[in-house]
């Protein structure tokens, strides 16, 4: 069956949801491909880590107060750095100043400086311009001095050594911004800004369903067509219009195709990624441990979003190991409590493949069995006890491949492909608004 | 460090009269220079460098520069404008064809002329190709006429990383190891990461003998292409001088004013131009005190972590048969694998010599039509090399990396090596350094070019120095830019 729309979204995942649920609220006309996310819906190893907040503007459009959806700040963002030192960073930045004064290494003198520079480059269009790379004119980028953007454009560590001389506390900034990139790769600078805007904190989800979940009901609601199933080609523009095949034989002719992660951009052969942000694919392993006795961590904040790293070079490592197909040794890991006695551990930087002697080869029972037992000893490192407290693990790690067939696409006009960042919820938005004419 | 013997009170004078003064030897500089001799202002260059001699000793004036190179950018309005064919510049080669050795002994030939090369291919490999060139050229020509936002918006070819760019537009493995090594030869980024793709984009953007993305050999080397540049000056009646040194910019009501010399001496003029580094230029010359906190920042940009280091050899033997002339004819890249590269770029910015190198090499003599001569000097290119390496032989170390590798596509080198000299980072001459400095993703590269072009809002003072340059390669772009301003706001000042 053909059937012509004004919006087709491409993948899974929040953003994706969320993009739907927008557009259809414009009142365009919708399809989804899920792209076999339809599964993970109501996945809970995801709950601890919404990082995003969702605008006012979203929760009224989607009226999201129907679907029992619960968000809850995280208390802090904290690293436990090795020796029980740890740094956090608050929503206050009164108790953000303080910590780091009685942290007692000067750099607290820099910090509202620092903070101020970062939330406004955060809400500069000129520097969302940059970082999304959707310069339209050179004009937009007026309001970013050349020396601003040449720092921007270069990587995250060098960015923030013109700020700070702590490495301990570099090591803590570069833990937390969220970046597929090694904090010393070209173009991971541009993820810091985003790290301060202070509308995107991470949540916890506490209510009966995921946020995904969410924006699927709200979706529904406005008659958006959801398909679950593989594309096998997008053809190119004819008419303003490009035709999409689904693997079920179902066919759309879309005026705006929307791709939520440059991930999925990748697998479906859409190359000329739009934004530094997106780019290298790797895969999230996820570890939820269920404990029998009350482990708290370093500082005793259970609310807190945690990172552990040891320095700075840890993360560099991971990314490094990840793109040459290894596993990281010392994977820098990030992990929330979701209860008393459930953990949920992340590590980001997990190779699509792993490579032996030049060649690639798939993951294999005892590489998962090595990656979730480094995990744990990461943990145990920072939390004593934990490793015998534990009474069930389970590990996943993220999927690749989801879709079959690579596809090349000639020019990427019509094509949205939302680039990571912090402050995902808030940038769906502006991005379907402005594809719908609605800005 | 002048050895100037004349009397100190001679000198210690002001001097007005003078438009312009013109600091630095580079290419840009002379460019500049003569630019604005030609435009009939009355112009003044301090010649900068290593010579320690006489000053009218002419051969030592001449000194060869230590580094060499192929060409892939000159500016064709710097040519017409000043004439430089008829000052000597010539071309050895004009557009070299390239063999490409790849990992497993595979080869690949490409033909000088970029716009028509790939025709030996394969049918299945001819069109994507030719499709992926003509996209190139495209995008190269709107890069060197247009603005990068623009670039970027309608390619996305500015932020994309080398191998994910490339693997949608070359199905061919060979042809794809060909592009990410020319895409990533001295850029400092790895395959996957951000704006690797632009390298290429940049390579392609530059025209040779009129003809875009080709490679040429200047007949006597780079240094003949300086010799053009200073008898254009000669022509149109820059006054070059070599001391007293400038140890000053005066800037006055955040106007230039002129400079201040070693001997204690003045020159007035309403504008300079500094062909000098650009921490020489703002922080040494000018002073912090004149320049704001944010341009200062700027200034401080962390330099790039991986260079290049050039070997240069005297081998014996001269070239017998056709298809050994017509191999060294050609420019020589080995191309690594995209894995072995990642590598190799991660390896090198901790400070190892990595295993594999990304090599470009020529033979200058063969070029210059002396294939017959008893020797022939051989010049290797080896990217990504540590920048500051802590290793003791590292030296030896490097050489012997380079050797091995080389030794694969041309066997038994070692054995034939009369001379060599291995020449890294700062080690160059002064007059044309940054050769072998990697340079910056072009995008920041452009950036902090564009900040230093402000020069913070000095007025009268302009910036052509290496350090706002997209390459390490000639271009005399900068130089005529810079030139251009200043005759610019001359006539303004005139009505």
């Amino acid at each position: 069956m053909t059937t012509p729309i004004d919006f087709l979204v491409i993948g899974g995942g929040e953003a994706a949801y969320c993009a739907a649920a927008i557009a259809a609220s414009n009142g365009a006309r919708v399809a989804m491909v899920e792209l076999g996310a339809s599964d993970r819906l109501d996945d809970t190893s995801q709950f601890g880590f919404t990082m995003s907040d969702v605008p006012n503007s979203v929760w009224r459009r989607l009226e999201l107060q129907k679907y029992n959806l619960a968000l809850e700040p995280a208390s802090a963002m904290t690293t436990l750095l090795p020796d029980n030192k740890n740094l956090s960073y608050y929503a206050s930045d009164q108790q953000t100043v303080e910590a780091l004064r009685a942290h007692g290494n000067g750099d607290d003198a820099f910090w509202s400086d620092f903070l101020s520079d970062m939330q406004l480059l955060a809400v500069d269009p000129a520097f969302r311009a940059l970082a999304a790379m959707e310069v339209r004119s050179e004009k937009n980028t007026d309001a970013l001095r050349a020396e601003t953007i040449a720092g921007l454009v270069g990587n995250a560590h060098d960015f923030l050594r013109s700020y700070f001389s702590d490495e301990k506390l570099l090591a803590h900034i570069l833990a937390h911004v969220p970046s597929a990139n090694g904090v010393d790769s070209p173009g991971s600078a541009l993820a810091v800004p985003g790290l301060f805007n202070k509308t995107a904190w991470p949540q916890k989800v506490s209510g009966d369903v995921t946020l995904a979940r969410a924006f699927r009901n709200a979706g529904e609601a406005a008659d958006v067509d959801y398909t679950d199933a593989a594309i096998v080609s997008i053809e190119p523009r004819h008419r303003n219009r490009r035709t999409v095949t689904l693997a079920t034989g179902d066919i759309y002719k879309a005026r705006t195709i929307y791709i939520a992660s440059p991930d999925t951009a990748l697998q479906l052969g859409i190359s000329a990624s739009s934004s530094p942000l997106a780019s290298t694919a790797f895969r999230r392993a996820s570890l939820t441990l269920k404990i029998n006795d009350t482990i708290d961590p370093p500082g005793g904040d259970r609310d807190a979003l945690f990172q552990i790293v040891d320095d700075a070079d840890d993360l560099q490592c991971a990314y490094e190991a990840a793109s040459l197909g290894r596993l990281p040794e010392t994977p820098p890991l990030r992990f929330r409590f979701v209860d008393h006695q459930t953990i949920v551990a992340q590590c980001m930087h997990c190779p699509t493949a792993l490579a032996e002697d030049g060649v690639e080869r798939d993951w294999t029972s005892q590489d998962r069995q090595a990656l979730a037992m480094a995990m744990i000893a990461r943990l145990e490192s920072r939390m004593p006890g934990l490793q015998q407290s534990i009474v069930e693990r389970q590990f996943s790690l993220s999927p690749i491949g989801d879709v079959e067939t690579s596809i090349s696409v000639d020019d990427n006009e019509g094509i949205i492909v939302q680039p990571y960042w912090r402050d995902t919820i808030a940038l769906t938005e502006e991005l379907v608004d402005r594809a719908l004419g609605h800005d | 460090m002048t050895e100037d013997q004349k009397p100190i009170e001679k000198r210690s004078a002001i001097e007005a009269g003078v438009d312009v003064i013109v600091l630095g030897s580079s290419f840009e500089a002379m460019i500049a220079a003569a630019s604005l001799g030609k435009a009939g202002l009355k112009t003044v260059l301090f010649e900068t460098g290593t010579n320690d001699t006489n000053d009218d000793d002419q051969s030592s004036r001449h000194a060869p520069l230590v580094t060499d190179g192929l060409i892939s950018h000159l500016d064709p309005d710097s040519i017409d404008a000043l004439d430089l064919y008829r000052m000597g510049l010539s071309f050895a080669a004009r557009r070299l064809d390239t063999i490409y050795f790849l990992n497993e002994g595979e080869t690949i030939r490409l033909e000088g002329d970029f716009a028509s090369a790939g025709q030996n291919f394969d049918d299945h490999l001819l069109e994507p190709f030719a499709k992926f060139s003509d996209r190139l050229l495209q995008a190269s020509t709107r890069l060197a006429t247009n603005s990068i936002a623009q670039v970027n918006t309608e390619d996305g070819f500015l932020s994309g990383n080398a191998s994910t760019v490339l693997s949608s537009m070359l199905p061919d493995d060979g042809l794809r190891a060909v592009m990410l090594s020319e895409s990533l030869f001295g850029v400092d980024i790895a395959p996957d990461e951000p704006f690797g793709f632009s390298g290429l984009l940049h390579r392609m953007s530059g025209e040779v003998v009129g003809l875009q993305a080709a490679i040429g050999y200047p007949d006597g080397g780079i240094e003949s292409v300086l010799n053009a540049a200073r008898r254009a000056m000669q022509t149109h009646r820059v006054d070059v001088r070599r001391s007293p040194a400038v140890t000053e910019i005066l800037v006055e009501w955040d106007g230039v004013a002129g400079v201040h010399l070693d001997d204690g001496g003045q020159i007035r003029a309403p504008n300079v131009i500094s062909g000098l580094s650009a921490e020489d230029t703002f922080l040494k010359k000018i002073g912090p005190s004149h320049i704001n906190v944010q341009f200062q920042a700027g200034l401080s940009l962390a330099p790039p972590r991986v260079a290049k280091a050039q070997l240069q050899l005297e081998i014996s033997g001269s070239v017998s048969d056709d298809r050994t002339q017509e191999f060294m004819r050609s420019r020589l890249v080995v191309a690594p694998s995209e894995y072995a590269l990642k590598e190799a770029v991660y390896a090198a910015r901790r400070g190892e010599i990595p295993s594999t190198l990304i090599l470009e090499a020529f033979f200058p003599d063969v070029l210059e039509g002396n294939a017959e001569n008893e020797t022939q000097n051989l010049i290797i290119t080896a990217y990504p090399v540590p920048m500051n390496p802590a290793d003791d032989n590292y030296r030896d170390k490097l050489e012997t990396a380079v050797l091995s590798i080389f030794e694969n596509i041309a066997p038994k080198t070692r054995k034939r090596i009369k001379k060599k000299r291995l020449l890294l980072v700062g080690e160059e001459s002064g007059d044309n350094a940054m050769m072998l400095n990697a340079t910056r993703p072009l995008v920041q590269q452009r950036a902090y070019g564009q900040s230093l072009k402000s020069c913070s809002g000095i007025t009268g003072l302009h910036y052509c120095g290496a350090d706002a340059q997209s390459s390490g390669h000639l271009s005399g772009r900068l130089g005529r830019d810079a030139a251009k301003a200043v005759i610019q706001s001359d006539r303004r000042g005139d009505e």
